[in-house]
């Protein structure tokens, strides 16, 4: 067991090298770097000396091999490198953003799971009845609604019946101010909830239908246990795994993916940071933050499986 | 209050007087109250701080708050006084005198002489800077500083516009101890001798300015604070208007400013016909646009109001090579033939010029612009009418500008940052040693050289005008650009906030005046 | 079973299918079924709220609505079925072996899984196009991609506890080979689940163009996607709130329809379901 910890931790730290080689490149690769975007179109009011000037103020001119090598250095310094925007190391500026982004992944992840799971549950249980019907359709729709939509539409609803905006700027740290932090945050992740849940509540259903029409559950009943003693101690143990597989991977995936509802509810999560770095090409934050991304990723799959084994002792750790 | 319609008072010198030295202003009813927080809310966030090398307007605006001029720029973008108290310039226009104030303290409290603004304007002239203002002020060839209070500006030649470059944003005075020992690029580096000081800035979610209790200006500033926040979305801005939220916000798209003046009754939308302009880039050195009758086909299929009417909902207006915000200095193009749309006109010329069947060129536009994306989308459907097949090039940001400062497309579409001077749209493209003559593909004419030369150094404004004004009669007709419209800035504010002048360059330096009226 | 279940199992599937077909006879025959062309600009007709002759209203340039989205369906439709088909049967499949397989082949490629998947989509397609160029298939590729990660692991992560069920082990045993066995008990058993992704992926696959399309490099006008729709008719959601109501009912229409008709096919495919009822 802790020789695959291990083993995977390993995995994980190559995972981590390829993710930044192959985003360096990728940034590099893009028309445009830094002074370009700066200047935009005044660019050739300048002269080339001034241009140069700018270009050696920001490290520009280096190969991306030096780059990177110096790169690699500053991640063991601790500072990932520096912002070319603001100057400050890329660890303070993801520092800064993480808690946004980890508590709306979170926050969308448990609400979403709990409702999600819950009418699943309900709907696969009394399957083609009335109410897996109107389930069906409440969770067909939270799908078919796009986020940013969704989104504005809250905002507006909210000014427009209640005479209230959630408040904006800066975000509001949770240990300090649960109250605000509360406010800031309940209706981004309410919003993103939705097709979290819709999502999740789809998945349960055809995994419970699933395991209900299956043999241990049949020979369970057969024994004469209790429809719920079936329910929770067979089927919900066994349905969890797809459940839990879609679950961490549509967490994994809002850490960074939540760009459109910070941008609507103005919160600033690594989301916006990267979208911001990538259109400026600040390239030390665009690897910064993808690194953090991707070590979030491997992360929290590593601990789903993890789990895997521990709901299911069929599977082993080879 | 409409406010749209003040414009035509402000543009009375009375009006304009009182404004500007007894601070009084549009809806002030009452003497102004000291106090309070400002809600400011915009969409994007300063980029960098370094006022001389940064040139986003975002970052402009907080150096027009935070930093002094020189001179500053009433509503109708004439000089005022800022740091100079008066000024003198030589008959042959080659020499600026200026004389300052003895009261003027940086925010940490060092004391303001002509040495600061010496070395402003030469880190400004110096390469290594990366200044943006250089080429605008490169005429400057000597600064001399007789006095503490005196500063004397030698020019290389006379040139008319360098009174309206010294009140740029990117001109501003920095202090020079601050600026020798260390980058300008950080807040506890804005030092400058501004209203207002920075204070703290979360870089995309909130930036706070601080009341400037020494600023040499009597009384001023009233707020004791300024919040910007950052809500990149302009619907949430307005919601945020309608609740209270936000006091003050600064808007681009024409639908929110419509949702402020249809749907949000607690706020006043002052609507400001903006300095910025929107050509369409042509090259000409690609075919079929480098034949003059092709682009003049374009010029009469294009139908300009309707094209303001459904991609801006009727929120801009049409433009020759200089905005109409520049009343002055503008082509009246509502008398030039080029801008009344004629199919009939256009089919002939195509024919002469041997493209009846028509042709295929493409457009290169910024993505993520929604103006932007409609005003392409009704050219598409103008031009298909002369059977010009348009395509659209959507181009993420650096993209676009890739391929922008290398000329590389047929036709380019963008809202350009504009300048209260008549030079700043001419000379750089269309003159042939311009900087952006590059763009067009070197067009040029010389009669165009010649007038551009001239207006430069004309300093009498009645033989200037005549001099733009013929220079602007033949770029319309020769169509090295095709231009299209200038928008709007839209300021929106609560009603209890008092004092406020908005100003076509979409700055917003008289928040010094502002008060809340609580 | 029941028979009241059983009416709705098949009302489910009639309504699935209804809806289902009426988008793709619309898409097919969209010159006979729009009233207008939809590409024309009538701008004294512009921002009408819906009326008799124009059923969804019209936009800011005075096309009708209702006529672009009959047009949008084909776009619509094309996008969301070749992206989903490409990334459904390449992610599937490789995931269903890997699962099966395991090893070192499935430790190295998901590895490379997981680099992708962690790669936040909606920058990743910006990225891809915003390169690539904002072309019909060059978008997508750039939707295809980010999608393909999931179906790998769903696929993965449904053929390993298979591959522990007895009947698998017994074909193993009785020395059958590993495509064979991939074939006939992994694929099957996966199927089910990765029909449950796709339709949920093909609802997500519009909105996520429609997303693209709001930052910009979405399907280039005049082409008219739902998404793309939707995108443009953000702005005018106080204004004229038609523009992007009727995109959004639209979609959520033909995702409602596409996920009935995609439970009752997997109720059908599914072995094990055949075999209780």
């Amino acid at each position: 067991m802790s020789a695959y910890i291990i083993r995977r931790i390993i995995l994980i730290l190559f995972a981590l090298v390829g993710v930044s080689i192959i985003i360096s490149l990728l940034t590099m690769a893009l028309p445009a770097d830094y002074v370009d975007i700066m200047l935009g179109t005044e660019q050739r009011t300048l002269t080339e000396t001034q241009i140069q000037s700018l270009r050696s103020l920001y490290d520009l001119d280096d190969s991306w091999f030096e780059r990177y090598r110096r790169w690699i250095v500053s991640i063991f310094q601790g500072t990932m490198g520096h912002s070319l925007r603001t100057g400050r190391p890329v660890s303070t500026e993801i520092l800064m953003r993480l808690p946004v982004s980890l508590e709306l992944a979170l926050g969308a992840t448990i609400i979403g799971l709990v409702i999600g799971v819950l009418l699943g549950v309900l709907s696969a249980i009394y399957r083609e009845g009335l109410s897996d019907f109107v389930i069906r359709i409440f969770g067909l729709t939270g799908l078919s609604i796009p986020p940013f939509w969704l989104g504005l539409m809250v905002i507006l609803g909210l000014a427009l019946f209640f005479n209230w905006t959630p408040p904006r700027g800066r975000a509001i740290n949770i240990l300090a101010d649960p109250i605000g932090n509360f406010k800031q945050f309940i209706f981004p992740v309410l919003v993103l909830s939705v097709a979290m849940a819709a999502a999740l509540m789809r998945i349960s259903r055809s995994a419970m239908l699933e395991v209900l029409q299956s043999d241990y559950v049949r020979t369970a009943r057969s024994k004469g246990l209790t429809e719920r003693v079936v329910l929770i101690k067979h089927c919900l143990k066994n349905a969890f795994i797809p459940i839990l597989t879609l679950a961490s991977m549509q967490m994994a995936y809002l850490i960074g993916g939540t760009v459109v509802i910070e941008s609507v509810f103005s919160l600033n999560g690594i989301g916006i940071l990267l979208l911001n770095a990538v259109n400026t090409r600040d390239y030390a934050l665009v690897q910064g933050v993808v690194l953090v991304i991707t070590f979030f990723f491997a992360f929290i799959n590593l601990i789903t499986d993890l789990i895997y084994g521990f709901l299911d002792p069929r599977i082993r750790y080879e | 209050m409409q406010i749209k319609g003040l414009r035509i008072i402000f543009l009375t010198l009375f009006l304009s007087v009182v404004l500007t030295f007894a601070g009084f202003s549009v809806n002030a009813e009452s003497e102004p109250i000291h106090g309070g927080t400002l809600e400011l809310a915009r969409v994007d966030d300063a980029t960098e701080l370094d006022p001389h090398t940064t040139t986003a307007h975002p970052s402009r605006r907080i150096f027009e708050l935070v930093y002094s001029n020189l001179i500053g720029l009433d509503a109708d973008m004439q000089p005022v006084p800022e740091l100079a108290e008066s000024w003198d310039i030589s008959e042959e226009g080659d020499e600026y005198t200026f004389y300052l104030r003895d009261d003027v303290y940086f925010h940490n409290g060092d004391h303001m002489t002509s040495e600061d603004i010496a070395y402003s304007i030469e880190r400004i002239l110096d390469e290594e800077t990366g200044a943006a203002a250089r080429s605008h002020i490169a005429d400057i060839e000597n600064v001399l500083t007789p006095d503490d209070y005196t500063i004397v500006f030698e020019l290389k030649s006379p040139n008319a516009s360098m009174l309206l470059h010294l009140a740029d944003a990117n001109a501003v005075i920095v202090n020079k101890a601050v600026a020798e020992a260390d980058s300008l690029n950080s807040v506890e580096n804005t030092v400058g001798t501004g209203p207002f000081q920075l204070s703290e800035w979360y870089p995309d979610e909130e930036m706070t300015l601080i009341r400037h209790a020494d600023f040499y200006e009597e009384d001023k500033p009233y707020l004791d604070e300024i919040r910007f926040t950052v809500i990149p979305e302009e619907f949430s801005i307005v919601a945020g208007l309608r609740t209270g939220q936000t006091d003050f916000a600064l808007l681009n798209l024409p639908t929110a400013a419509l949702a402020i003046e249809e749907q949000t009754p607690n706020v006043t939308l002052s609507s400001e016909l903006s300095l910025r302009w929107t050509p369409l880039f042509v090259n000409t050195e690609r075919e079929p646009l480098d034949d003059i009758r092709v682009r003049q086909a374009i010029n009469y299929a294009i139908n300009r109001e309707e094209m303001i009417a459904s991609a801006m909902l009727g929120e801009a207006e049409p433009i020759g090579p200089i905005p109409s915000s520049l009343t002055f200095w503008a082509y009246d193009v509502s008398q030039s033939p080029f801008y009344q749309q004629d199919i009939d006109r256009a089919e002939e010329l195509l024919r002469e010029a041997g493209y009846e069947d028509g042709f295929t060129i493409s457009i290169n536009f910024m993505s993520g612009y929604e103006e932007v994306l409609s005003q392409v989308q009704v050219l598409q459907n103008q031009l298909e009418k002369v059977n010009i097949n348009l395509e659209l090039n959507s181009l993420e940001r650096g993209i676009y500008i890739d391929r922008w400062v290398d000329a590389d497309f047929d036709l380019s579409l963008s809202t350009n940052a504009g300048a209260a001077d008549p030079d700043f749209y001419l000379f750089r493209y269309f003159h042939s040693e311009g900087s952006l003559a590059f763009i067009h593909g070197h067009w040029s004419n010389d009669r165009v050289d010649t007038l551009l030369e001239e207006g430069r150094r004309e300093v009498d404004e009645e033989l200037r005008q005549e001099i733009y004004l013929e220079a602007q009669e033949i770029l319309i007709e020769e169509a090295p650009f095709i231009w299209l419209n200038a928008p709007y800035e839209y300021f929106a504010f609560a009603d209890h906030v008092k004092g406020f002048t908005p100003l076509p360059t979409g700055g917003i330096n008289y928040l010094k005046d502002v008060w809340l009226d609580n | 079973m029941s028979i009241i279940s059983k009416i709705f199992s098949n009302i489910s599937g009639i309504v699935g299918v209804t809806l289902v077909l009426i988008y793709i006879i619309s898409a097919i025959a969209a010159p006979l079924v729009a009233p207008y062309n939809p590409y024309e600009m009538n701008h004294i007709n512009s921002l009408r709220s819906p009326n008799s002759s124009n059923w969804a209203g019209t936009d800011q340039f005075g096309r009708d609505i209702f006529s672009r989205i009959i047009y949008g369906a084909r776009i619509s439709l094309f996008l969301a079925v070749t992206s989903m088909l490409l990334s459904a049967v390449f992610g599937g499949v490789l995931g269903a072996v890997l699962g099966y397989v395991g090893g070192k082949a499935d430790l190295i490629v998901m590895r490379f899984v997981d680099i992708l998947m962690s790669f936040p989509s909606l920058i990743l397609a910006l990225t891809l196009v915003a390169f690539l160029g904002a072309s019909l298939q060059n978008i997508i590729i750039a939707i295809a991609i980010p999608f393909t990660p999931v179906f790998v692991r769903m696929g993965r992560s449904a053929a390993i506890p298979i591959k522990e069920e007895e009947y698998c082990k017994a074909s193993k045993a009785s020395g059958a080979s590993i495509p064979w066995i991939i074939y006939h008990h992994i694929l099957p058993n996966v199927f089910p689940l990765l029909l449950t992704q796709t339709t949920l992926s093909f609802s997500k696959a519009i909105i996520f163009e429609s997303s693209l399309s709001f930052l910009g490099l979405g399907v280039q006008p005049p082409l008219a996607s739902w998404g793309q729709m939707l995108g443009a008719g953000r702005q005018f959601m106080t204004l004229a709130p038609w523009i992007a109501i009727a995109p959004g009912l639209a979609i959520s229409i033909v995702v409602i329809g596409i996920n009935l008709l995609g439970d009752t096919m997997r109720d059908v495919a599914d072995p094990h379901l055949q075999n209780t009822s």
